[in-house]
């Protein structure tokens, strides 16, 4: 392949990324002839993202060398990338949802005489691009953010239409659009196909890669795993590519006892988020919830914990119905949830660890309406031994302490509830595989003392060595729930969620 | 460790982000001190803290609105309305407590109506009160006419001219209230609650807080001191006049910002309030003191205003960058 470069559009060679303590690309290489539809694919982590900020100019390399048309390039921002006809369509649009489709479309280049804007060739140019997209029906005034979330999107497209592309990097853009959406996106990339533009997809849907794909490319753990053209691969081996060895290693938890059902889901709805989703969990039991990002698995949490209304269905708690219309509810129901994001659900950042630590059961430390200060004390010292969370002390500010501890002060905040039930969003994520390690650890002891646990998480090693059982979701529904015995495998989970055979 | 090297790193700088309105507080008492004998008499520093009595009570409210990252500019507007209910009903030949009792109904009515509005309603802080504003020195205007009123009654002047070990009363009841929302801020449950959904709105509420109801509440505090703000004022004054209170949000924000409250809320102390205070009052005596004429009075207040916000915007950058 590499022998000949006369038809070669993008070259990148050995692109090598490293930050702090990660190693995010290992000398990848990578190249697009024109024409080429190219998806890439990965695990969370592999380093797709990465080498496409690299492309996009948002990163710049440790090591490594761009060739676009025979012509090395080297980006220090979005804006040089763009210049040599990158064109990066991130998940999160940048479109200014108050103005109007054209002045959208042309924002960075508006056809002016001394300073007047030429409305009218203005308008001429914006039909234009509007029929490129397959969006005629729209008119060039209309305001951006009243159109459909799938529109913007075709038109945030259509912006980089104005300037020539050569490339265009799209990063998971079906996600939030409908079908009918999805068939005009691929009329538009077939068209760039025609032009010879080259387009990159960044996708974890199997369908989408077969129907619109020339090649595809497997990424893992920062390295470059394959590329080939997708008639040359068959689905079952791109998932095992994927995970390459991490399947084998698991992580083994003791023998657990299950006492009755502590929690059932029945037929919840919630818009089109969510659609008649049933599950139930015992006491001393794991429940694994898996799906691709925008599956619905934080969704469900969400409105379990009544964070987020739900239309329909039936939340069965202890053995009788509930009604869970905010968190307070749900904590006097002794459920805890263990939200996602650290930082803008979990923490008051600026705060001290046994602030914290005690917010969740502010009763616990009251003394009539005043804080107890000794009680205060004990129970954040305890917390801190029991966890074994490393802080100087009890009043630091949790800003300063690493990611892993943060979690544990999180944790530790739950368990002073005393909870029966524990919710947990990427309990795991962005932490160090010690402190990962002891988070299991602590969570086994819960399930062994009959606590019911329910995780979301997006590493299948983790739900597999940790859960008895996950239930998987895509697009809101739920695909299966498969017992975690000797006959799941890794392959069988992400082939589920992807929507393989 | 890693832990104790950060936060060693930051220690000189973090100190004087905390401290430095002591610093400064210092400072210039020192060279007032020495530059100017009227200064340092008794009789002119307990007028400094009489004439910051008002800023003072309503500080502590503001205080409690800043850290939920709100704000609050219709507490000129709710004095002055509050104390022309006074008036006109006290003028009527009414009971002195039914009359006190209506102060505190008629500025409970604006607190609720601003909490309400900016937590259930969603409604922005400093466009509700604003309005609130206007409509509480338009009603002012409509019980009196905008006419002024003297001699307001023999147990009016109980609060304007009582002295206690030689202090003013007034002075009193700043300071009691002082310690009323140290206590409420610094020590309650109450309190926590009302700094986790300053700092942190999204974990407070995971955490089962109730959120809308300890924003509201904060609005209904402040509302309250407003009462008390504008019963101690007339009675420092001994008369009720239309303008009352006109501008007065300006100077307390500014006391409460530069005692060391952010104005993105979640970090703020009872104490700094008081620091703050004493400190505009301490500038606005030097300012007379040194005959300055009320309209470079003006520039000064606003030079104030703008450094303070201008450290907390420091301050801030500092914190985002660690």
């Amino acid at each position: 392949m590499g022998g000949e470069n006369r038809n070669v559009l993008l070259k990148m060679e050995g692109i090598d990324k490293r930050f702090p303590g990660v190693h995010a690309l290992k000398s990848v290489d990578f190249s697009l002839e024109p024409g080429e539809v190219c998806a890439i694919l990965g695990e969370n982590g592999a380093g797709k993202s990465t080498l496409m900020n690299v492309l996009g100019g948002i990163y710049s390399p440790t090591a490594g060398k761009i060739t676009i048309d025979g012509e090395e390039v080297v980006f220090h921002n979005a804006k040089d990338a763009e210049k040599k006809g990158i064109a990066f369509i991130h998940q999160e649009l940048s479109l200014f949802p108050q103005m109007d489709i054209a002045s959208n479309i042309y924002i960075s280049n508006l056809p002016h005489s001394r300073g007047r804007i030429l409305s009218k060739k203005l308008r001429q140019d914006t039909r234009e691009i509007l029929k490129r997209v397959k969006l005629e029906h729209r008119k060039p005034d209309e305001i951006v953010g009243d159109l459909k979330i799938g529109e913007q999107q075709l038109i945030e497209i259509g912006r980089t239409l104005i300037r020539g592309i050569k490339v265009l990097i799209l990063d998971e853009p079906t996600s939030s659009l409908t079908n009918a959406e999805i068939e005009i996106l691929f009329e538009i990339v077939r068209e760039l196909k025609r032009q010879g533009t080259a387009v990159i997809f960044i996708t974890h849907h199997m369908d989408e890669i077969y129907e619109i794909c020339d090649t595809l490319m497997i990424m893992r753990d920062g390295k470059r795993i394959m590329k080939c053209g997708v008639g040359d691969i068959s689905r079952t081996e791109v998932v095992n590519q994927m995970l390459g060895h991490t399947a084998e290693e698991q992580y083994c938890h003791p023998e657990r006892k299950y006492g009755q059902e502590v929690l059932a889901v029945k037929g919840l709805c919630r818009g089109s988020r969510l659609q008649n989703i049933h599950f139930s969990v015992r006491s001393g039991e794991m429940l694994g919830l898996y799906g691709l990002l925008g599956s619905g698995r934080t969704e469900v949490l969400r409105s379990i914990f009544g964070l987020d209304k739900y239309d329909s269905g039936e939340i069965i708690y202890m053995g009788a119905p509930v009604k869970i219309r905010k968190p307070k509810d749900a904590i006097s129901l002794k459920m805890a949830l263990v939200t996602e994001d650290r930082h803008k659900e979990g923490l008051i950042l600026e705060e001290s660890v046994r602030f914290n630590m005690t917010l969740a059961n502010l009763k616990a430390i009251a003394r009539g309406i005043m804080v107890d200060r000794q009680k205060e004390k004990i129970l954040s010292k305890s917390g801190i031994s029991a966890l074994r969370i490393k802080t100087p002390s009890a009043n630091q500010q949790v800003k300063y302490l690493s990611g892993g501890n943060q979690q544990k002060v999180v944790l530790s905040k739950w368990l002073n509830t005393d909870p029966r039930l524990i919710l947990l969003d990427e309990p795991t994520r962005g932490i160090d595989i010690g402190a990962k390690q002891e988070i299991y650890s602590i969570i086994e002891r819960l399930l062994q003392k009959g606590v019911a646990v329910i995780m979301v998480s997006s590493e299948i090693p983790e739900l597999l060595g940790v859960c008895d059982k996950v239930v998987v979701l895509k697009n809101g529904q739920q695909v299966c729930e498969l017992t975690n015995d000797k006959d799941l495998h890794a392959a069988a989970l992400l082939e589920a969620a992807m929507g393989g055979e | 460790m890693a832990v104790k090297t950060k936060t060693g790193e930051h220690s000189a700088r973090d100190v004087f982000l905390k401290y430095g309105i002591y610093f400064i507080l210092l400072f210039i008492v020192i060279v007032l001190a020495v530059t100017s004998p009227s200064f340092r008499t008794v009789t002119n520093l307990t007028n400094v803290l009489l004439q910051v009595t008002t800023y003072g009570c309503l500080g502590i409210g503001m205080t409690f609105v800043i850290l939920t990252g709100g704000i609050d500019v219709s507490v000129g507007g709710i004095m002055v309305c509050a104390g022309s209910v006074y008036v006109i009903l006290s003028q009527a030949g009414m009971a002195e407590g039914l009359n006190i009792f209506m102060i505190f109904i008629v500025a409970l009515i604006f607190g609720v109506v601003n909490g309400y509005a900016v937590a259930y309603i969603g409604m922005p802080p400093f466009l509700v009160t604003l309005a609130t504003q206007c409509i509480g020195r338009g009603m002012s205007l409509v019980f009196t006419g905008g006419a002024s009123y003297r001699d307001l009654g023999a147990t009016f002047e109980f609060l304007g001219k009582t002295k206690l070990l030689g202090i003013s009363i007034q002075i009193w009841v700043m300071l009691l209230l002082f310690a009323v929302g140290y206590f409420l801020l610094h020590k309650t449950v109450y309190g926590r609650k009302l700094t986790a959904v300053g700092g942190n709105l999204n974990a407070a509420r995971v955490s089962g807080i109730n959120d809308r109801l300890i924003t509201c509440s904060a609005y209904i505090v402040m509302s309250l001191l407003c009462a008390v703000a504008a019963y101690l004022t007339m009675a420092r004054l001994g008369s009720y006049y239309s303008a009352m209170g006109d501008g007065i949000e300006f100077m307390v924000i500014a006391a409460v910002v530069i005692g060391g409250t952010s104005m993105s809320g979640g970090s703020g102390t009872i104490i700094g309030t008081l620091a703050g205070t004493i400190l505009i009052g301490i500038i606005n005596n030097a300012l007379n003191l040194f005959h300055v004429g009320a309209e470079w009075q003006d520039v000064a207040k606003g030079a104030i205003i703008f450094l303070a916000v201008l450290f907390d915007a420091i301050k801030n950058k500092a914190k985002t960058s660690d």
